[in-house]
């Protein structure tokens, strides 16, 4: 077993550079495959081909790597990471990008053809004229190639560039159904997420001065190893990162953009966005807090992410309970999050850095897959009862029985309950407080967790049941689509107790 | 050459001003024009030698920022006929203040960080006030166009920043930070195009659809 494990770490080593430019290029050749093909169904075809065969490429390059963890970047001047083994972080991330897109892909098949036999109307009474499906099938691969950079880059300009990328490559995705709403979610992404992107270039600007004593270098394995930072600079240039990055993570308050883009953009697209996106941009703010703290100022780093990060969990509580969609909640639930990841983030330096880093995997990897599997749901709950607003769907375990059973298991895992791996990292979280002597924090971290819990649960129950009576309308073709979701859970689920024996271990 | 590129600076700064004052969407596009072509001089002015490299960057930041970016702006201008800006509240007392404080407000910033910049010493407090001069434009001014030429002048700021400090960077992250930009301004005008197609105005205010309940329950 190790000897083959073996074998394919030395081929992925050896073939690293290779693999990791297929992993960017193949999806730009895949998308300009698709502007030229006319059949949509090809187009579908050509989407979930170079979704398998990135994923495939991107385990193959990562697990062996993972697995025996003593290789160091050889070659720190490259701009792309010549080696996982140091960069776990990045690795995980990609796996994550590329399976959720692989789910999205396979979701995309079934459920685009679902629509274009249906013409809908927006509440507004207008019909909704998809965006054609050559400009979806390319900017999806286009998003991809953006995201697979992202999780490569070595460089901090090169990061800045490829996440600015995925901004404008999902742009067009969120415009997909072309409606009124769509169009505003779609400005208001552009111009929120654009301009906190431009911060994070002069945040960027401000990290170079800062190095500037020992050559101005960007690449991020130099900067880890630098030892003569300007420190008002570097402070500077962390708030600058944090706020810009943070702004594409969705962080509070400068989270606006992302309930109006993930309720109005397709499912499959808000799954990829919240499953997969926030967490590039997550990763951002990693490696600039791994920076800093390389140049002995965690303790400023960390004290800025865990206000943030509070604040992010008070608003997105406060939101949650106040929605009337249910896909709204799904974004506010992706709001706090990024808030818990920020929380962990920022406690690395009371509870232990390479504990807290099991925690924060944990909750990215449970968060990516169960949002983006109740994401893939909310599209099919969507297209069977025609409405965004929970109050006008109930009775769903009478009509839609599988459906609403995914759904309630769904809204389980969602919420923090176990097995969901994302009690653990709230569990965690909450004893690294109160084993610190911060009892109010702790406290307030707990109501906030209850409150979420019972916003969310509002909106599932109150969908599940009702006193109308209805026949079960369940198709085929709607269980077919449930597929993705059920893996994705059933995947979390193991995810947790994998975990769990790993810390008994 | 300090002589022309202190003139560069003090144009981009009055750009500024007169940026905060304009309430004609093609005003400022021309201005947000003027000012990344003079911006884009500045990294030629500063070098004491000649390299091919800089020269073709500054020629290509020229040709999008001087020529590409107005053109695009001003179709979408006629093609919308959003030629005012609508928010009149905002030009008078309110634009004098905010102009003298951001204009403060940078000085101090600037000799707060104590920098050694090696051109001129006015390029730190021009880019910090170009900075704050786009955010404004992107907040104050209603007209999307306005907005996407915020985002030009705010990225001229941060150009202008990068001049001051000598950041050299792989060519390839500064082809795909220009690229980045290019694609942005492309895109954000396509979504200007659509918005004043469906919303037959392409006003921000207009956009007003996506509200939270408490916002909703404050409206009636």
């Amino acid at each position: 077993m190790i000897s083959i494990i073996d074998l394919l770490r030395d081929c992925s080593i050896s073939c690293f550079k290779e693999f990791s430019l297929f992993l960017i290029i193949m999806p730009i050749i895949a998308s300009i495959i698709c502007f030229l093909l006319r059949s949509n169904s090809q187009k579908r075809s050509v989407l979930f081909i170079a979704g398998f065969f990135h994923f495939l490429v991107s385990a193959l390059l990562v697990f062996p790597q993972l697995y025996i963890d003593n290789i160091s970047i050889s070659n720190s001047n490259s701009l792309f990471i010549s080696s996982f083994s140091g960069n776990v972080e990045n690795a995980v991330f990609l796996m994550i990008v590329s399976l959720l897109f692989l789910g999205a892909s396979y979701y995309v098949m079934g459920y685009l053809p679902m629509e274009e036999k249906n013409i809908r109307k927006d509440e507004e009474g207008f019909i909704i004229n998809d965006e054609p499906e050559t400009v979806f099938s390319g900017f999806m691969l286009l998003f991809l190639a953006s995201m697979t950079l992202v999780c490569f880059s070595n460089h901090m300009g090169l990061l800045w560039a490829a996440i600015e990328a995925t901004t404008l490559f999902s742009a067009p995705l969120i415009y997909f159904h072309r409606s009124r709403k769509s169009l505003e979610a779609t400005w208001k992404y552009l111009v929120v997420c654009s301009v906190g992107i431009a911060i994070a270039l002069l945040g960027t600007f401000f990290l170079s001065i800062a190095a500037s004593s020992s050559g101005g270098s960007l690449y991020i394995s130099d900067l880890y190893s630098t030892n003569s930072f300007n420190t008002l600079w570097l402070k500077l240039a962390f708030i600058f990162l944090f706020v810009g990055y943070g702004t594409k993570m969705g962080l509070s308050p400068m989270h606006t953009w992302l309930p109006d883009a993930h309720s109005e953009a397709p499912s499959m697209v808000s799954a990829l966005l919240s499953g997969a996106l926030l967490n590039c941009a997550f990763l951002a703010i990693w490696k600039s807090h791994l920076i800093v703290s390389s140049a002995g100022l965690e303790s400023f780093s960390s004290s800025i992410m865990v206000v943030f990060g509070i604040f992010t969990l008070f608003i997105s509580a406060v939101f949650i309970i106040n929605q009337r969609e249910y896909k709204r909640a799904l974004a506010y639930s992706s709001v706090e999050n990024m808030g818990l990841m920020c929380l962990l983030l920022g406690i690395s330096s009371i509870a232990g850095y390479e504990n807290t880093k099991q925690f924060i995997f944990i909750n990215a990897i449970g968060h990516s897959l169960i949002k983006s599997g109740m994401f893939f749901l909310a599209g099919l709950v969507f297209f069977q009862y025609k409405s965004k607003k929970f109050s006008d769907i109930e009775s769903m375990v009478e009509k839609t029985p599988t459906m609403s059973a995914v759904w309630f298991i769904g809204f389980i895992l969602l919420s923090g309950a176990p097995p969901s791996p994302l009690f653990l990292p709230k569990f965690f979280l909450i004893k690294a407080f109160l084993s610190s002597g911060n009892y109010y924090t702790a406290i307030f971290i707990i109501l906030a967790f209850i409150i979420i819990f019972g916003g969310l649960g509002r909106i599932f129950f109150s969908t599940l049941f009702g006193s109308k009576e209805t026949e079960k309308d369940e198709s085929p073709q709607l269980k077919k689509l449930l597929i993705p979701s059920q893996i994705f859970f059933l995947s979390s689920m193991f995810v947790s107790f994998l975990f769990l024996w790993f810390l008994r271990g | 050459m300090e002589t022309i590129s202190q003139f560069l600076i003090l144009a981009i700064i009055f750009c500024n001003f007169f940026l905060l004052f304009s309430h004609s969407t093609k005003r400022l596009v021309d201005l947000a024009a003027i000012q990344g072509v003079l911006a884009a001089f500045l990294p030629l002015l500063n070098s004491r030698e000649f390299f091919f490299e800089p020269f073709i960057f500054a020629l290509i930041v020229i040709i999008l920022k001087g020529f590409f970016f107005p053109s695009i702006l001003k179709k979408i201008i006629v093609k919308n006929s959003a030629y005012e800006e609508k928010r009149r509240e905002y030009y008078g007392h309110i634009s004098w203040s905010m102009y003298l404080l951001i204009f403060f407000v940078s000085v101090w910033l600037s000799t707060r960080l104590n920098f050694d910049v090696e051109t001129s010493a006015w390029i730190l407090p021009a880019s910090f006030m170009t900075i704050f001069c786009g955010f404004l434009t992107i907040i104050l001014k209603s007209q999307t166009v306005s907005q996407i030429t915020g985002y030009i002048v705010l990225e001229n700021g941060i150009y202008c920043f990068g001049t001051a400090i000598f950041i050299h960077q792989p060519l390839m992250v500064e082809a795909a930070i220009l690229l980045d930009i290019f694609v942005a301004i492309f895109v954000m005008g396509m979504a200007v195009f659509h918005i004043g197609r469906e919303f037959k105005d392409s006003d921000s205010d207009s956009l007003g659809e996506l509200r939270e309940v408490f916002e909703e329950e404050a409206q009636k």
